[in-house]
């Protein structure tokens, strides 16, 4: 209505109806031609491999740091890395820097992950819901998308963590709660797509009730985008929590993650810089990851999506 | 023409109410409410509390308090600080300056490196530059802004010592547009080469899409020089999509200027913020959350109506 479509979405509609086309849905041929395309993008599968040895460092921390990440020595006040057994260094208590970042890691991960869940479960169900049936529940969701999406993310994050108690689980469903407006678009684009096609037709002459239509038959050929974007949403929320974190209205002391770890890194940065180094390495490595995972994903998928 | 413009004005009211009343509502959601920063004060008695409350009205439903607050917004009566007492405009307006200079200047570094790249990248497809660039691009959006930040400083203000590590101004020394630009350099450089990350992919995807376009085939084929082909044909209309994004950047801008300015101690809006979060100081960050989200809203209408003024087709729908 009056809205400039963008093309990405435009396009994104067109390939919904190419696919479906040409790919009987669900079929398993469908899904191998996908995961080969996936595969011999090579950057995109040495992001999932990196993706899968962070998950598996992060889940085996206990077992793999060689220290306990909250054990405070302050003798060993900023050790210099290879120092004293510190592989990484020491921070300003005289914790284990390697420690602390294989400990982090299972915050940020996990945060990141299920941030992407509750955005994907949440615009999923939301959008399918507007695209389904229209009218006033449409117009009422899609004004909610497009006044969260007006207010500064950052901003409205930090006044929610600040009148919350912070802690992992709030920390995650605030993010969630603020990064699901992008899919409920995108799905309802779909479903407004897909419902006009034969198949939905023939569901309904079949006496399918709406919530089966909904859930068996148009969410799941929706589907391909969303986990596109679900992707690129770990990589989004893991920025976010290590941006609340490092402002301090994030994941609280004493428990690690990425973003926290530089806390107080502008007081010391310039004669510790170590510190302040691997935190931000590790973050980078993640997020860049997620993000080459989430557009290879994309190419194979769809080469007609691609931005790259 | 006259027309679309009005109609895109009235399409924003209705989300301006939602803004504002969300705004208003979240922040009576804190706990304790405005009333918490009262309630710290040991010699206040039970009395005393209800007596404040009702002079400040926060007695009367909330819609009641909602359209109270909005009546004095639309006269532009922000409220006053909890914490020093002024008024809530003066405050912000006191910071605006610092982050409209981090901001411009970040913006036009992001729209100069960014088209630039973006559009040779796209040109020389699969070139040694399109790859570096487009790896560049999505190394810059995987960095988080403040580390980038940290890194900057350790580096240019640390080690080599060419750049100052924080703030708008040396303390003490006089104003001099010098000392100003060399404060400027780092927030402005970190802010901008995150932004330019967006626009180079943007920019990229836009003009190859262009390229792709049977009329640049037939300008091609008609004999026309590829010079032509490029300025006339492919940017004119690869650019035009880039409007919607330079007003969809707002909303990031925002964020991103928040954390830069305070890995810089940069006093501008988004320090203001933070600092205001700390304090409890609740009618500023209503103000605050108000006011970018209507900078965020203005920006998204003017990206609508400039695309209306460049590109017909959009207004005729």
């Amino acid at each position: 209505m009056g809205r400039a479509v963008t093309s990405a979405s435009r396009s994104s509609v067109e390939a919904v109806k190419v696919r479906a086309g040409v790919f009987p849905v669900g079929a398993r041929r469908n899904r191998s031609i996908v995961w080969s395309k996936f595969r011999r993008n090579r950057l995109a599968s040495a992001s999932a491999v990196v993706i899968v040895l962070l998950v598996l460092l992060a889940a085996f921390a206990p077992w793999v740091a060689p220290r306990d990440p909250l054990y405070i020595e302050m003798v060993y006040k900023f050790a210099q890395p290879g120092q004293a057994g510190f592989l990484l260094g020491a921070d300003e208590m005289g914790r284990d820097v390697l420690s602390r970042l294989l400990h982090a890691g299972r915050v940020s991960l996990s945060v990141g992950l299920m941030t992407a869940l509750i955005a994907v479960l949440v615009g999923s169900i939301l959008g399918a819901l507007a695209g389904y049936y229209g009218g006033t529940l449409d117009a009422v969701i899609m004004r909610l998308v497009d006044v969260l999406l007006s207010m500064p993310t950052i901003f409205l994050l930090l006044a929610l963590a600040a009148f919350l108690k912070p802690s992992v689980f709030t920390i995650t469903l605030i993010i969630g709660l603020n990064s699901w407006m992008t899919v409920a678009r995108m799905v309802r684009g779909q479903i407004l797509s897909i419902k006009q096609q034969e198949f939905i037709m023939a569901a309904r002459a079949m006496g399918s009730s709406d919530r089966r239509l909904i859930f068996r038959e148009l969410l799941p050929n929706a589907m391909a985008p969303v986990l596109v974007a679900a992707t690129l949403n770990v990589a989004t929320a893991i920025l976010l929590e290590s941006s609340l974190s490092y402002l301090g209205y994030g994941i609280q002391p004493p428990t690690a993650s990425w973003g926290n770890m530089l806390n107080n890194a502008q007081t010391y940065v310039l004669y510790a810089p170590w510190v302040a180094i691997y935190p931000g390495i590790m973050i980078t490595l993640t997020v860049l990851s997620f993000n080459f995972a989430g557009d290879g994903l994309r190419d194979a998928l769809d080469p007609r999506l691609s931005l790259a | 023409m006259a027309r679309y413009i009005f109609r895109r004005l009235l399409q924003a009211i209705p989300m301006l109410v939602g803004i504002s009343f969300a705004a208003f509502v979240l922040l009576r959601l804190a706990p304790g409410g405005p009333m918490a920063v009262y309630a710290q004060n040991p010699n206040m008695t039970e009395a005393d509390m209800r007596r404040i409350e009702h002079i400040l009205g926060l007695d009367q439903p909330i819609h009641i308090q909602y359209l109270k607050w909005a009546a004095g917004m639309s006269t532009g009566n922000m409220g006053y600080s909890y914490r020093t007492g002024r008024p809530v405009g003066q405050i912000i307006l006191e910071r605006v300056p610092a982050t409209l200079q981090l901001m411009g200047c970040a913006y036009l570094i992001a729209i100069t490196l960014g088209l630039t790249t973006g559009i040779v990248s796209a040109i020389r497809r699969h070139s040694l530059f399109d790859y570096f660039s487009t790896t560049g691009a999505m190394i810059g959006l995987s960095v988080p802004t403040f580390w980038f930040g940290l890194m900057v400083i350790i580096v240019f203000a640390g080690m080599l010592r060419w750049i100052p590590s924080g703030g708008i101004a040396t303390l003490g020394a006089p104003f001099s547009i010098q000392d100003r630009l060399i404060h400027l350099i780092g927030p402005a450089s970190v802010l901008g080469l995150w932004m330019t990350a967006t626009w180079s992919r943007y920019t990229r995807s836009s003009v190859l899409e262009v390229i792709g376009q049977d009329y640049i085939r037939t300008a091609r084929a008609k004999g026309l020089q590829s010079r032509t082909v490029l300025l006339r044909h492919t940017l004119r209309n690869a650019l035009i999509p880039l409007i919607t994004l330079a007003g969809l950047e707002f909303r990031n801008l925002f964020g991103g200027a928040l954390v830069t300015e305070t890995v810089f101690s940069w006093p501008g809006v988004g320090r203001l913020y933070l600092d205001s979060l700390n304090y409890q100081d609740y009618s500023v960050i209503l103000g605050l959350l108000l006011i970018t989200s209507v900078m965020v809203l203005v920006g998204s209408l003017l990206a609508d109506i400039l695309y209306a003024v460049v590109d017909p087709r959009i207004r005729l729908r």
